[in-house]
């Protein structure tokens, strides 16, 4: 069943189209790979799945409910999170205060002015949890701004994770990692896959043949393919685009 | 526990110190003070909005001459108890805080700052033009208001008294929010606010809240004010005011409420002491010396404290783990 149905999606920044005629479906509980040459729409669409943008076309139905319009915070409400390209953390509080901020929002007293936050304990022994998880609690006190860029990556991906996710979309999450992080992360994709639907966004594309169920490919803001790792390899047109010699 | 023992220390002096007023020293202190303590409460309130949420207005004079002007108004003409014009003033500020609030914060940065500006502009020109209370001359002739049966506050000692106690509730109460679930998306917002949207947090909703509840804060200190000075001018609207409010919280640091409060008792005790000395160019001194904090401890009183602890301890932290 798909958990994210995408149809007729485009975008455009004044005469430029960035999407054009998005049809997609991304299947629950499997780890779906957008690929795509440089400036092919992928992070755009992420963005207006994710709210960030208002698409100009089409629709977005997330677990068949319509979120084309709705305010990105209820979309992240729904069950849908993500990570950026660029870190986008809390880099001044700390690594702790970043995943404890991120758990909160699903507590009952996620806004409430009269519970001090350090009586929240069940967040807390979930912020612990995920920081175990993700293997950065013994940064838990260091302002997250000065942990390496490996480990901010994987703080975020902590984050998104914190907001219990049905539906994880991770844009480049091994972007400037060394290949020993690149590994860690990609068992950390595995394992997070286990309990939420991955969309991924990744220009390596050992780890995108590897891990993904299935591919789309976009070109010029289309997508001109999508199927198995191998159909995907297979085919001429994407061959010619974005493979090469793969 | 030694934070605790010198908070106890600090209330205990400031209990007695106008005990010895007009014998030990002037009863003037003992005003002046009583002025520190009602400027704080505005202060403290900002502090919310723009140090702990990032969001830096430039027009909370408005909600400091709307609470000064409705209770001068009732004070004068409707009764002479405080807590009406009080709990009036808590309401109207909740209203104008939503309307100016719910309007202001579609924008960021620069234009929030002069959105907030224009709005308390707005509010400037109609005391100023508005005969019902006063116009350019201001309310005058405000009484001195009755807190409990038979017990007013005409005495210096017990405005001093009443505003102590109003600035300790105030700023516990703003530690609590700090504190609380809803304090930390608020400092969320001022780090990061595109980040906490993506978290499911409406960030919107979040700073209106937190631009009624500074809003209340400068009310309340607007109606101590009123009783305090027995005078209400238009200029309690003026820009200057909006400024004084930020620099007070800038010098004492920002996002720390404590330091707001140093920052106040500062800058008006400083004011009073350079204007003394000086009489007109003590606001040039005041400007360098506000300049130099900027440029020399951004961070205000607070972090210039803790720079020369460090420093005394010899652990200055180098901020790498």
């Amino acid at each position: 069943m798909a958990i994210l149905e995408l149809r007729g999606v485009g975008k455009s920044f004044g005469a430029l189209e960035v999407l054009s005629q998005i049809d997609l479906d991304i299947e629950e509980g499997k780890i779906t790979s957008v690929i795509g040459p440089n400036g092919a729409g992928k992070t755009t669409l992420f963005n207006v799945i994710s709210g960030r943008f208002p698409v100009n076309t089409g629709t977005i139905l997330f677990k068949k409910k319509d979120i084309t319009r709705m305010p990105l915070h209820e979309i992240t409400l729904a069950g849908l999170a993500r990570s950026f390209q660029i870190t986008n953390i809390y880099q001044r509080l700390s690594v702790f205060e970043n995943v404890f901020l991120a758990v909160q929002t699903r507590s009952q007293r996620r806004m409430s002015l009269f519970t001090r936050s350090q009586d929240l304990e069940e967040v807390k022994s979930r912020t612990l949890e995920i920081l175990d998880r993700i293997g950065l609690r013994r940064w838990a006190d260091v302002p997250a701004g000065q942990i390496s860029h490996g480990d901010q990556r994987h703080l975020e991906i902590g984050m998104t994770l914190a907001t219990k996710p049905e539906l994880l979309l991770l844009d480049e999450p091994t972007s400037g990692m060394s290949s020993a992080e690149v590994s860690q992360t990609m068992d950390l994709v595995k394992d997070l896959s286990r309990d939420c639907t991955v969309l991924l966004i990744e220009h390596n594309m050992d780890i995108v043949m590897s891990i993904s169920d299935h591919i789309a490919v976009l070109d010029f803001g289309r997508k001109i393919a999508e199927g198995s790792p191998e159909e995907v390899a297979d085919n001429p047109e994407v061959r010619r685009v974005y493979l090469g010699g793969v | 526990m030694k934070h605790h023992i010198t908070s106890w220390i600090l209330l205990a002096i400031l209990l007695a110190l106008p005990l010895g007023a007009d014998v030990l020293y002037s009863g003037f202190y003992v005003s002046l003070l009583t002025r520190v303590f009602i400027f704080a409460i505005v202060v403290v309130g900002f502090d919310l909005l723009a140090g702990y949420t990032g969001m830096v207005s430039y027009g909370h004079a408005l909600f400091f001459g709307t609470g000064a002007y409705l209770t001068g108004m009732i004070l004068k003409h409707w009764s002479p108890w405080f807590w009406p014009p009080l709990l009036l003033t808590v309401l109207a500020s909740m209203v104008v805080g939503y309307i100016v609030g719910f309007l202001s914060i579609r924008t960021r940065h620069i234009y929030f700052v002069f959105l907030t500006f224009a709005f308390a502009q707005f509010f400037f020109v109609t005391a100023n033009t508005w005969e019902f209370i006063g116009a350019t001359n201001g309310l005058s002739g405000v009484p001195k208001p009755m807190i409990f049966p038979g017990v007013d506050l005409s005495a210096e000692r017990s405005f001093y008294y009443f505003s102590l106690a109003v600035l300790i509730v105030a700023f516990l109460l703003a530690r609590y929010i700090t504190q609380s679930a809803f304090g930390k998306v608020m400092v969320g917002i001022r780090e990061n606010e595109e980040r906490t949207k993506f978290l499911g947090y409406d960030t919107q909703k979040t700073i209106i809240r937190v631009f009624v509840i500074s809003g209340i804060y400068g009310g309340v200190s607007g109606a101590l004010l009123a009783g305090f000075n027995s005078f209400v001018s238009p200029n309690l609207y003026h820009p200057l005011v909006s400024g004084e409010i930020i620099m007070m919280t800038i010098m004492g640091g920002m996002g720390t409420l404590v330091g707001p409060v140093i920052g106040t008792g500062l800058m008006i005790i400083l004011g009073d002491v350079l204007s003394t000395w000086l009489a007109d160019s003590w606001m040039m001194v005041m400007g360098a010396i506000f300049v130099a904090f900027i440029l020399f401890s951004p961070g205000g009183v607070m972090a210039l404290g803790r720079k020369i602890g460090a420093k005394l301890r010899g652990t200055e932290n180098h901020g790498h783990p």
